[in-house]
């Protein structure tokens, strides 16, 4: 409807609406909301969220699709308890309401806001309405006379006053007192429907929030809930019973006063990298151009040089160099402060990006799609995602906000919504269940069983609910997931403007002190156009620039990413062997067990390696299909050359999304930009459906090609199946990058690499226990930590008596910080004291590192003192001394006789190193146990290696892992470790039923069962478990569980 | 000699519910976590251990009942129990599990009774008889000193039978956590070990306070352990797990109650003539008995029957869900007298306003209410009747909170359904006033009118949502404006 028609009897426009972005308020998605008020054909709807602008681009795509007229505003309740809506008439007065509404939530902590009377006097609203909402059938208090005399005062001509009916007790009153107002200031009275919901079903979750907020139940909320559902969008012909015409058509006539569209925000990114006599674009190609000579020494290809004119052609027209430019820039930042970055994600697929060190990738040497990065006639923004090292991000971020200033730099938003668990644990709280019922409704919930099933089983655990209520209550979980909770930082995603951002959205503060976020996430950033940068954190980058650096130190060699050899066989040999603790991506379990199939051989392996090996693929069924190929190539068949072209590289079996796209070009003649739609489509089909116009397009376009029917069933199955975990080729091969240096490192300085994974902790899948056994098994000497030599981090030491040798056989000298206990401050004191001069005696140390009890007595335990004071005991003992008399008789050395004390035992110190230090150097804890083990028929982790398939197995070992794989069908994988060998144990469901207390708790666990052998794969399939915990006596160890 | 008994699972046992059908746990939390403080032996015996997740529980047992620690009544509970050990000893020391002390406990010195109950044996029979009568788990442990005796009452059983100190490991001595940590790091373990450290060294290492424990286990220190005194009136406060609606039931619970009067009294040696009986209620609203004996007691039984007595002229208005008790100054009982008492009971309202007692008098004590509002919108809930005056603090709570909307006082029972030929005659005043509430109990959807029926009352009716009328909706009148 346009709103230049003729207003009409029975029209009506809601001026008053909240969604579920008011948290705890609004019970439908701003959808919802409109796909509703057009069906109802109202002739406008304003959403006027509490204090926030964060569901208006949802609101907006919506409103496009239902050619329905959205009008934003924002509702505020006054510090004074008076409410007040704000309605946005144009660009302007949308300007005024992001700085409104900024202005409120910085002045609270984060999901707050915080609004005076005083505070509105200080902000000019001049293009918005104001419509001024008074309680109901209340006396009018004297905060609301105050509101109005200043709002008519400055605004005259702009404010209304709201009325509100809900067939409530006293509707008359109600109506009669907002009169007496109308004639007392003047201000006409407009009919709103304060709504709060888009059907009036919604009610039983609207209680739901209402005794949420109010910390309470529904059934003690008591009159607080709202008394009926008629806070609903109501059928127009209801609402003409309800209110006179004359109020009906007031509120069209603002509604179509209010003429903002979001399409209007003008938006211009940082103008100021470009220096005097340049334009932007002139600048970019300058840098290009730079960096194309840099990357290409031996001159530049024309198919490349084709591409880069392309690609610049194409940035210039859309607008984007500005945004180029600010990415190059702070990737510079980074490389000019040593911090290792690399560019993730589909611009990989972009040549400018190579050129500008943007990403490490040469998008000539592989299949990339230049469309699947940025595209003419998709009207969305590049998005370009850059890693850095994850110690120093906070670096990159600070040095972001330096450079443009707080008011124009900002995180996007992140909508938390809620999921099954968080959903179940607010309406059984709202319904009054206990914590401890939640818990249990939540875990048979998580099951998925029918109702009737849920509430035997509920019963079974000693959770009796009325089946009614057991029903109404899945039913408000089922609507309650997917709504959004609260906003919360993006992980990284930056958004830069020209001018200040508060004009273009509202900005609120984050949990984070000093962080502030924009009320939009990364979704509406895309549908309004903005761009933004995704400053993210990658451990591994942290490990690859410290392994340069300690062998740097120690070697005096200098390596760089780009430096690292290609093509080295001794690091394909390890790859292939799954000797890969450590390594980025492939060394978790699945991709352990997979190496060794796959065989990878060249990069292009580890990038297909990276794609594949990944619970999606995995259960789509295509790992199997190219493992075959792999073994058999010549077997594998094309259904035409063409496709071959796209195809031949991965065998026939399509892993990346960019083939689909080529898929669709090359075999339907889809054009780079239908390309990427279907792929968008493939990503969200599952959830919003929309495929199938996609399918009569790839058929038809396929059969125009001679292609039979049944195959372009077959790849579009494909492609559907695709969907959920289509990997972009871009991204594996950034990805694989770091698989090879990594790997390189492990394989070539082994000392070096473990070093650094410690001194990068936590990352990755292993604990530090696991990293340094590993590495001893490499052949590096490792050294324990020792305040006479260690250093705050594990550093590399010579051997004595050999002179440093250039490569490998360094000897690993472990931190100060593996020292449970022990704050890195003190650490750090240590170091530098023992700089000055060495330590002669304990109380010399306790005094030159002032070293407090906890730092005392963790570095006893952890047997650090070993060279001052001999054994654990004798070092606790003396340190405890040291403890009392440190500060006032530092000089007085009281003599005392010695002590005696028994020498630790070797399960002790064992025992001791475990606890205070997460490793041991000494035997591994079973070894200790292995005679007895032995006597009950175990055998040991190496000789479990050795049997044939299906020979029995008997084995033992700590629990270092628990896993349990989408991709597994029910099964659990349990890793054990004993002083030979990790052994890879399979749970079947049904034992796992059987012991389930031992799987999921024990520490050390024995097994018998079965070997399950694969080439050099192996398994043990657990038939009979038994919890060994209590041999460990104290012995604390750590699993890394369900990751 | 002392006797230290440590009631290592006092929140569950003392709440001595024994018809429980699940194995059962008590939790409390602790550093954000629910964890199990005590367990019944079914959930021992299901690998359930102190200190565990709750969350680690459920693994071993899913079906556990979970009950959260309450303090006062576990404080109560051991209370009358401290009253019982006066029976054994007038040195008694009591305390209940908190953050400073280990384990719900009683200590008592036994030294000075061996003689009255005949020898040692004799004496921790008898302990022992009383203890498992009342279904409680303890450790015992005998010493020289309360710490001693404390210390073996927390050693594996071997050692706590005929131990010597020396044999006990250095964790049964209780020492302030650092030191007993610095010990264990430095390879002492036990407690002769401990002893023979130099005490100079002891003291540069830990101050006072490891010398200062190590005297008090030896007896060569004060024990400074605070003693129970026998109060001047029995007053406790029984909290019910599971709300009581019936007088059966109440007496069956008190029966318990009494026995443990009885209990402390022969401990105290002491016995009462009236005791006030609080039935507590939601709210802590509270139903009020006074029984009254012609002559002192100590018998349970008789108590009972005074008890039963009195409550079957009481109708229960709400559950109850604790029972208070307050006796009168405790007298020394002379033993003989016991067949001499006579009960009688009395009622302690007689300080009603004369009026309403005699109009109930007349009219039976049902026919007078007060009629109180509550927080709901759904009309027939938003009022109850009670035969009490609300407290001025929950009424203006609700008043506070309700919009006045027009209400009528006369509410019918059962809404009345009207003709309609009397609604063809009705004068619609206002309305509808939509309600719509109540879907977590049944439910409830209605519009309500106000409308003068053809002899000119005011009358509130209303029309159900909820069915769906064909032709002329059905109207019920639900009350009658004043």
């Amino acid at each position: 409807m346009e709103y230049s028609d003729p207003i009409h009897e029975d029209d009506y426009a809601e001026l008053c609406c909240v969604s579920n972005f008011s948290f705890h308020r609004g019970a439908s998605h701003p959808e919802e909301l409109i796909t509703q008020a057009a069906a109802l054909g109202y002739r406008a709807l304003a959403l006027t969220d509490e204090c926030s602008l964060a569901g208006a681009v949802r609101a907006w795509m919506a409103a496009e699709k239902h050619h329905m007229k959205l009008i934003l505003g924002s509702r505020f309740t006054l510090q004074e308890d008076v409410t007040l809506i704000a309605l946005a008439r144009n660009r302007e007065g949308y300007t005024q309401l992001c700085r409104l509404i900024t202005a409120a939530r910085r002045a609270s902590d984060k999901g707050g806001y915080r609004l005076s009377l005083a505070d509105l006097a200080g902000h000019d609203l001049s293009c918005c309405w104001l419509l001024v909402l008074p309680a109901y059938a209340q006396a009018p208090p004297p905060a609301l006379h105050a509101l109005l005399a200043d709002l008519v005062c400055r605004y005259p001509r702009s404010v209304r006053l709201a009325l509100a009916l809900h067939r409530g007790p006293l509707d008359a009153l109600h109506v009669e007192r907002l009169s007496k107002l109308r004639r007392h200031y003047g201000v006409p009275i407009v009919a709103v429907g304060d709504v709060h919901m888009h059907c009036r079903s919604r009610l039983v979750l609207q209680n739901v929030f209402t005794a949420l907020r109010r910390h309470t139940t529904v059934a003690a909320a008591g009159t607080a809930l709202a008394p009926n559902g008629e806070r609903y969008l109501r059928p127009r012909a209801d609402l003409a019973l309800l209110y006179p015409a004359k109020m009906r058509a007031a509120s069209c006539r603002i509604a179509d006063d209010c003429v903002f569209d979001l399409r209007e925000i003008e938006y211009d990114y940082p103008a100021e990298l470009v220096p005097a006599g340049h334009t932007s674009a002139s600048h970019l190609r300058k840098l290009v151009e730079k960096g194309a000579i840099k990357r290409w020494s031996n001159g530049v290809l024309a198919k490349v040089r084709e591409q880069i004119e392309k690609e610049l052609a194409l940035i210039d027209a859309m607008g984007y160099p500005h945004y180029f430019l600010t990415v190059h820039d702070i990737v510079r930042e980074a490389r000019a402060r040593g911090i290792l970055c690399q560019g993730r994600g589909s611009s990989a697929n972009s040549v400018v990006c190579y050129c500008l060190g943007i990403t490490e990738v040469d998008p000539g040497r592989h299949e990339l799609l230049f469309e699947r990065f940025i595209s003419e006639s998709r009207n969305e923004p590049p998005d370009i995602d850059v890693d850095f090292e994850h110690s120093r991000r906070e670096e990159i971020i600070q040095y972001i906000y330096a450079k443009y200033g707080r008011g124009r730099a900002a995180l996007a938003a992140t909508v938390i919504r809620y999921r099954p668990r968080s959903a179940m644990r607010d309406v059984g709280r709202a319904l009054g269940l206990s914590a401890d019922q939640i818990d249990v409704v939540a875990g048979e919930l998580s099951r998925r069983a029918d109702d009737g099933t849920i509430a035997e089983q509920l019963a079974e655990r000693g959770v009796r609910l009325d089946a009614r209520l057991l029903h109404r209550m899945l039913g408000l979980v089922d609507t309650l997931m997917g709504f959004p909770r609260h906003l919360s930082q993006h992980v990284g995603g930056f958004v830069l403007s020209q001018r200040p951002l508060e004009e273009l959205v509202p900005v609120e503060n984050a949990a984070m002190p000093d962080r502030t976020i924009i009320q939009w996430d990364k979704d509406d950033l895309e549908a309004v156009g903005l761009m933004k940068i995704d400053v993210l954190a990658l451990g591994m980058l942290s490990c690859i620039r410290r392994c340069f650096d300690l062998i740097a130190g120690h070697t005096g060699r200098l390596l760089s990413m780009a430096g690292i050899p290609a093509k080295d066989s001794a690091t394909y040999a390890m790859i292939q062997a799954a000797d890969t603790i450590g390594v980025f991506q492939i060394e978790s379990r699945a991709q352990m067990t997979m190496l060794p199939r796959l065989k990878p051989a060249r990069f292009f392996d580890l990038v297909v390696e990276v794609a594949i090996v990944r619970p999606g693929p995995i259960q789509g069924g295509m790992v199997h299909p190219y493992l075959k190929a792999r073994e058999n190539p010549a077997q594998v068949s094309y259904p035409s050359e063409a496709l071959r072209g796209v195809l031949a590289r991965t065998l026939g079996v399509p892993i990346f999304q960019e083939q689909v796209m080529k898929i669709a070009m090359v075999a339907a003649d889809f054009t780079g930009d239908e390309a990427n739609g279907l792929r968008k489509s493939m990503a969200a089909w599952k959830k919003d459906g929309g495929l199938e116009p996609w399918r009569e397009r790839l058929k038809s376009g396929m059969r125009a090609n001679g292609y039979d029917e049944s195959f372009a069933d077959r790849i579009f199955e494909q492609i559907k199946g695709f969907g959920s975990y289509g990997f972009p080729e871009s991204h594996a091969v950034s990805f694989a990058l770091l698989v090879y240096v990594s790997a390189y490192l492990k394989c070539h300085y082994p000392a070096a690499f473990a070093a650094a994974l410690l001194n990068s902790q936590p990352m990755g899948f292993y604990a530090p226990a696991q990293i340094v056994a590993d590495a001893r098994a490499h052949g590096v000497a490792v050294r324990a930590a020792d305040v006479r030599y260690s250093e705050v981090e594990s550093r590399l030491e010579s051997r004595p008596g050999e002179a440093a040798h250039p490569d490998r056989r360094a000897a690993l000298r472990l931190g100060l910080d593996r020292v449970k206990g022990l704050s890195e401050a003190a650490a750090t004191r240590i170091v530098a004291a023992r700089r000055e001069r060495g330590f002669v005696d304990i109380a010399d140390l306790v005094t030159r590192g002032a070293l407090d009890k906890r730092a005392r007595d963790a570095l006893a335990r952890a047997d650090a003192l070993a060279g001052l004071a001999g054994d654990r005991h004798r070092a606790q003992w003396q340190i405890a001394a040291a403890a009392v008399h440190n500060d006032l008789f530092a000089d007085i050395q009281p003599v005392e006789d010695d002590v005696a004390l028994p020498a630790p035992a070797e399960g002790a110190d064992i025992t001791a190193d475990y606890n205070s230090t997460g490793l041991t150097l000494r035997r591994h804890p079973v070894a200790l146990m292995r005679a007895e083990l032995a006597r009950l028929g175990v055998m040991s982790g190496a000789a479990f290696k050795r049997l044939n398939h299906e020979a029995t197995a008997h084995v033992a070992g700590i629990v270092t892992m628990r896993q349990r794989p989408g991709s597994a069908k029910g099964v659990t994988f349990v890793t054990l470790e004993d002083e030979t060998a990790t052994v890879n144990v399979i749970v079947r469901r049904d034992v796992l039923a059987q012991f389930r207390v031992a799987v999921l708790s024990a520490r050390l666990l024995r097994v018998v069962g079965v070997m399950q052998r694969a080439g050099a794969v192996t398994h043990c399939l657990a038939h009979e478990i038994v919890d060994e915990t209590a041999r460990l006596g104290t012995l604390q160890t750590r699993s890394r569980d369900f990751h | 000699m002392w006797l230290a008994l440590r009631f290592v699972h006092w929140p569950l046992d003392a709440r001595r519910d024994d018809e429980a059908t699940h194995a059962r746990v008590v939790v409390a939390a602790q550093r954000q976590r629910q964890r199990i403080v005590a367990a019944c032996p079914e959930a021992l015996s299901a690998g359930i251990r102190l200190g565990m997740d709750l969350a680690d529980a459920r693994l071993r047992r899913a079906d556990i009942e979970v009950f959260q620690r309450r303090i006062a009544p576990e404080r109560a509970a051991l209370a009358r129990l401290a009253g019982w050990a006066w029976g054994y000893s007038n040195e008694v020391h009591w305390a209940i599990a908190d953050d400073h002390i280990e384990c719900s406990r009683l200590v008592l010195e036994i030294g000075a009774s061996l003689k009255l109950f005949h020898g040692r044996q004799r004496l921790l029979s008898s302990i022992e008889q009383d203890l498992s009568g009342f279904a409680y788990r303890y450790q015992a442990g005998l010493g020289t000193s309360p710490q001693a005796a404390l210390a073996f009452a927390r050693a594996e059983p071997a050692i706590r039978q005929d131990g010597v100190l020396g044999d006990l490991p250095i964790h049964c001595l209780c020492l302030a956590n650092e030191a007993e940590q610095t010990l264990a790091a430095s390879g002492i373990t036990h407690t002769d070990a401990l002893l023979a450290l130099p005490p100079a060294a002891l003291a540069r290492r830990f101050g006072r306070s490891v010398l200062d424990a190590l005297e008090r286990l030896q007896g060569q220190r004060p024990h400074g352990l605070s003693l129970y005194d026998l109060p001047p009136r029995y007053d406790t406060r029984h909290e019910l797990f599971g709300a009581i609606d019936n007088t059966q039931g109440l007496v069956f619970v008190l029966r318990r109650v009494f026995e443990e009067v009885a209990v402390f009294l022969s401990g105290a040696d002491s016995a009462i003539q009236t005791l006030r009986l609080t039935l507590i209620h939601e709210d802590e609203q509270t139903t009020k008995l006074v029984l009254k004996l012609s002559a002192p007691s100590h018998d349970a039984r008789h108590l009972e029957r005074v008890a039963h007595e009195r409550l079957s002229q009481v109708s229960l208005t709400a559950p109850v869900l604790a029972i208070g008790l307050t006796s009168d100054r405790l007298r020394r009982s002379a033993h003989d007298q016991r067949r001499l008492w006579a009960m009688q009971a009395e009622s302690s309202e007689a300080a009603w306003p004369g009026v309403l007692d005699r109009i109930r008098a007349r009219l039976g004590h049902e026919a007078v209410g007060w009629i109180h509002a509550r927080a709901d919108h759904r009309p027939d809930r938003g009022s109850y009747h009670a035969d009490r005056p609300a407290d001025a603090e929950a009424a203006d709570r609700i008043a506070t909170d309700q919009t006045s909307a027009p209400r009528p006082i006369w509410l019918l029972d059962v809404p009345e359904r009207v003709g309609a030929d009397e609604a063809r005659c009705f004068r619609w005043i206002s309305g509808p006033e939509r309600i719509e509430s109540g879907w977590w109990d049944g439910g409830q959807r209605r519009d309500y009118y106000r409308v003068l029926d053809d002899t000119g009352r005011l009358l509130w009716i209303f029309r159900d949502l909820g069915v769906a009328s064909a032709d002329a909706p059905d109207y019920y009148v639900h009350g009658l404006f004043g």
